[in-house]
């Protein structure tokens, strides 16, 4: 992994990123067709409707939309944590639709990275036993797991902050926790749940950095969110409304 | 993933809550601790009394009067027997008689005792005797401290001759030397010949034979003016010449008495009687404490079900980051019975320390069937109990696990 560089000299990340990153066209996650059905009682309720996505390796893309609109059921169904009702998922080219759980749960820890709005790191549990967390269900041994924790921490500027436990954490520090954590196993993608909505400005800029710089050495990510001025730092957004895809913009977001 | 990451997720989680732990394992603490001391107890009860019967010497028959053993091969049960027993003695000439059975037999001693004071100097002692015959310390083994014991000469003689049981000794004579002095008992004056080397008892009531004084039957006979004989011990040649002998005694008792009024029985048939009294007393008390092992598991059930409740959101978390169902049942179960296996195990060592608190006076012991008892019991109110527990945290859906609040 490069370094991924913070704070100071990421000010001009954004507009260079388009020149420097390894372009592909390779199509890393495709959801054909995919509706997601809750029965709920009686009702039945269509929180995804026949859509069709898919992100190439080392886009940054953006999925908007108000509550209710079904962008957590799309978070869901894409990074495998819920099966689709009807549809088909293809990740790097595999059919993954019909996986079971056990087989999804292998799925997510190698090819899938979660960034949560709530951080979600284990109390009590050092910055490097929780970046590392996903590499112990991917059977790595003890030391490996903390080299590669150290490392990347390190690289997200918390070298200082490695046996510090969440409580002794900033929200700023402790999300960089959890970034460092989706990055550990050198995922797929990486889906970022409102990774803003807990963290004052300040964090919030800094985070959103660290992830500008993460897409701009080729990180695919995949940013969910209700807030239009961070859905605008993606190079496509794409939004919801009633389950349904009724917008797809790219930049410049002129009158957006 | 392997298991000892998996253990090493469940002990942290232990130590984090140190107090709850403690409390959780409080009941497989109990549970265990009681079990393994009560089997210690009885276990040592057992080893002590077969020791104490192994010291006496062993392939002796023993012949009481009346019927010691019921039909069943316990101890007989009527009053009747007991009170018999008090009248019914033997004669010189039931010994003679099973002395001619040679030679399956080796020796026959016999003995009655007296009471009487004895004294030397200003020492006064109520004492039990002895009166026995002169080969009494080679059939029911008795090694002497000092002297010698008296001989056949002085037996048949009838001569003032004794010997006296250990604590008789102190009693009467302090450290200093007592062979050669007389001693009074009663009215009489009897030269001390021997002192038996002290048998020592676990603090069982019951006479002790370190309280006897051994006089010659002929002396004691004479002077207390009774010749009955109260018990005949046989020594048998060998060990498995003893069933045939006793059918042969039994036999050769029925010339003179009833089948009731006398009982013939080896050792081994006295300590089955006693054994299996003490194992059914330690399986029983073993039992009602065995009962606190249970409410021990429940114990661990509940705050188990409490901690996958409060722990939903990490059980989420893990599950998206890639724990199958499988590995978070593992977690939590071996949670579950790690708290119970150190439960059993702290239960253990204090059972071990008030094992070793007791032997002082009471003869308890840790044995390794009780360590793997206690060790597997642990282990399976862990699994049982903690079974349900992980079962619904292993069921989580990661989706709802995460929302939780």
């Amino acid at each position: 992994m490069r370094a991924i560089k913070t704070k100071h000299s990421t000010r001009s990340v954004r507009s260079s990123s388009n020149k420097t990153k390894p372009s592909s066209d390779k199509l890393i996650l495709q959801l054909i067709n995919v509706c997601k059905i809750y029965q709920l009682g009686s009702q039945t309720i269509k929180a995804l409707e026949c859509l069709d996505f898919s992100i190439t390796k080392g886009e940054f893309v953006s999925v908007i939309g108000p509550s209710g609109s079904g962008k957590s059921t799309f978070l869901q169904v894409a990074s495998m944590l819920a099966e689709p009702s009807r549809g088909k998922i293809i990740l790097n080219g595999q059919d993954v639709t019909t996986y079971n759980e056990v087989e999804r749960a292998r799925l997510r820890n190698k090819e899938i990275g979660f960034i949560f709005q709530q951080f979600n790191l284990l109390p009590r549990t050092s910055a490097v036993d929780n970046a590392s967390l996903p590499l112990i269900y991917a059977g790595v041994g003890r030391a490996e797991r903390e080299r590669r924790a150290k490392e990347i921490l390190i690289q997200l500027g918390l070298g200082d902050r490695l046996l510090n436990k969440p409580n002794e954490l900033s929200g700023g520090q402790q999300q960089r926790v959890a970034i460092a954590r989706a990055l550990i196993n050198k995922p797929s993608v990486i889906f970022a749940d409102e990774p803003t909505g807990n963290l004052d400005s300040k964090s919030g800029q800094e985070v959103e950095k660290i992830l500008q710089n993460l897409n701009a050495q080729g990180t695919t990510i995949i940013l969910v969110t209700h807030e239009k001025r961070l859905a605008k730092m993606a190079e496509r957004v794409i939004e919801l409304k009633d389950g349904k895809l009724v917008a797809e913009r790219r930049p410049p977001y002129k009158g957006w | 993933m392997n298991i000892s990451n998996t253990i090493s997720i469940a002990l942290k989680a232990i130590f984090i809550n140190k107090v709850r732990s403690l409390l959780t394992m409080l009941g497989v603490i109990i549970g265990v601790s009681s079990v393994v001391l009560l089997i210690s107890i009885g276990k040592g009860l057992e080893n002590f009394i077969t020791q104490q019967f192994e010291d006496l010497g062993t392939n002796n028959v023993y012949i009481s009067p009346g019927q010691i053993f019921g039909e069943d091969g316990s101890f007989a049960s009527s009053q009747r027997g007991a009170i018999q027993s008090m009248s019914l003695s033997f004669t010189i000439q039931d010994v003679r008689a099973i002395e001619r059975l040679r030679p399956q037999i080796r020796a026959v001693t016999f003995y009655s005792p007296f009471t009487d004071t004895a004294r030397f100097q200003d020492n006064n002692k109520d004492v039990t005797i002895l009166g026995t015959s002169d080969n009494y310390n080679q059939v029911l083994i008795t090694q002497l401290e000092k002297g010698r014991w008296f001989d056949e000469g002085e037996s048949k003689g009838a001569e003032k001759v004794a010997v006296l049981g250990y604590d008789i000794y102190q009693d009467l004579f302090g450290e200093s030397d007592a062979i050669g002095k007389k001693v009074r008992i009663g009215s009489i004056s009897y030269e001390v010949v021997g002192v038996a080397e002290k048998k020592g008892t676990g603090g069982f009531s019951g006479p002790s034979f370190d309280e006897f004084i051994y006089l010659p039957f002929s002396t004691a006979s004479r002077i207390y003016n009774d010749n009955k004989i109260m018990n005949i011990v046989v020594k048998i040649q060998n060990e498995d010449e003893v069933e045939s002998s006793i059918a042969l005694i039994e036999k050769t008792m029925l010339d003179n008495y009833e089948e009731d009024e006398f009982s013939v029985f080896d050792q081994r048939e006295l300590l089955n009687v006693i054994t299996d009294i003490l194992g059914m007393v330690t399986i029983a008390l073993g039992g009602i404490a065995a009962i606190s092992l249970l409410v021990g598991g429940i114990g661990i059930m509940n705050i188990m079900l409490v901690s996958v409740t409060e722990r939903t959101k990490e059980i989420g978390l893990r599950k998206a980051l890639g724990a199958t169902p499988n590995l978070i049942l593992l977690q939590f179960l071996i949670e579950a019975a790690s708290l119970s296996i150190l439960g059993g195990l702290i239960g253990l060592g204090i059972a071990y320390g008030g094992s070793l608190a007791l032997q002082s006076f009471f003869p308890a012991k840790v044995t390794w069937d009780a360590v793997v008892l206690a060790f597997s019991v642990s282990t399976v109110v862990g699994l049982i109990f903690g079974a349900a527990p992980a079962r619904r945290a292993s069921r989580l859906s990661p989706i709802e696990a995460l929302r939780y609040e």
